[in-house]
């Protein structure tokens, strides 16, 4: 067993569930479907997928991405920040508004290599710690 | 980057990165948690942006506040750093590679 870890007092660890959300400070949406160490690959200036770096098991190898630029797409597209969506009505709204430009595809694409996460509510107004 | 009001808070912000050694994993459950230590995954940088504290006089012993954290894959010529990284960062404040 490794170092024992002491939480604040009051403090509570949760069990994790895949979980979307707005990284205020970052500018991003981040997706993040498996609790894991994940290295970052940043594929253009808008995407970014996060590869599982111990995986075992059936650990997929990808277990999330990003959206960075996501003030700028939300104002270009119509979406108002202050909103609650799912991934899926985010992602569909940015592919519509776009159809057949290279964020719309490399979107599509990365969503559908993540399944069972479009339900998922994305929480902009909110820290990891909250929507979690 | 637009964050609040500010288009350039990309500029406002500094990213450490180095090779470490070593992951760190969450174990156990809820009411028993540990960390376990790990080999760190070859070929990868680790990467933290920070915001430097702009409200010292409110929160005097506090530099920054780190932002976020990752592994990403390392620069073939720069060691330390993640690839890519001229473009991803304005500039180059400062490097061990340079003090060697």
């Amino acid at each position: 067993m490794g170092e024992k870890v002491v939480l604040p007092e009051g403090a509570e660890l949760k069990e994790f569930r895949p979980v979307a959300y707005y990284d205020a400070h970052m500018d991003c949406i981040r997706v993040l479907t498996h609790d894991r160490s994940v290295t970052e690959h940043r594929l253009n200036e808008t995407f970014t997928i996060y590869e599982c770096n111990h995986r075992c098991g059936f650990d997929p190898e990808y277990v999330g991405f990003s959206i960075k630029g996501v003030r700028h797409i939300f104002a270009d597209v119509g979406l108002d920040l202050k909103g609650v969506y799912t991934l899926t009505e985010i992602i569909n709204r940015i592919v519509s508004s776009k159809p057949g430009s290279g964020l719309a595809v490399m979107l599509g694409l990365i969503f559908r290599s993540h399944q069972n996460i479009g339900d998922l509510p994305v929480h902009m107004e909110q820290e990891l710690y909250e929507a979690a | 980057m637009l964050v609040s009001d500010n288009d350039c808070a990309d500029k406002a912000k500094y990213a450490f990165t180095w090779d470490a050694k070593k992951d760190a994993l969450l174990g156990g459950d809820k009411f028993s948690p540990f960390v376990e230590h790990m080999d760190a995954p070859p070929g990868r940088v680790f990467v933290v942006y920070i915001s430097p504290n702009e409200m010292l006089e409110k929160y005097p012993d506090i530099w920054g506040w780190i932002e976020h954290w990752a592994w990403v894959s390392a620069d073939p010529d720069l060691e330390g750093a993640p690839i890519d990284w001229k473009k991803r960062y304005e500039e180059k404040v400062w490097s061990r590679a340079d003090q060697k």
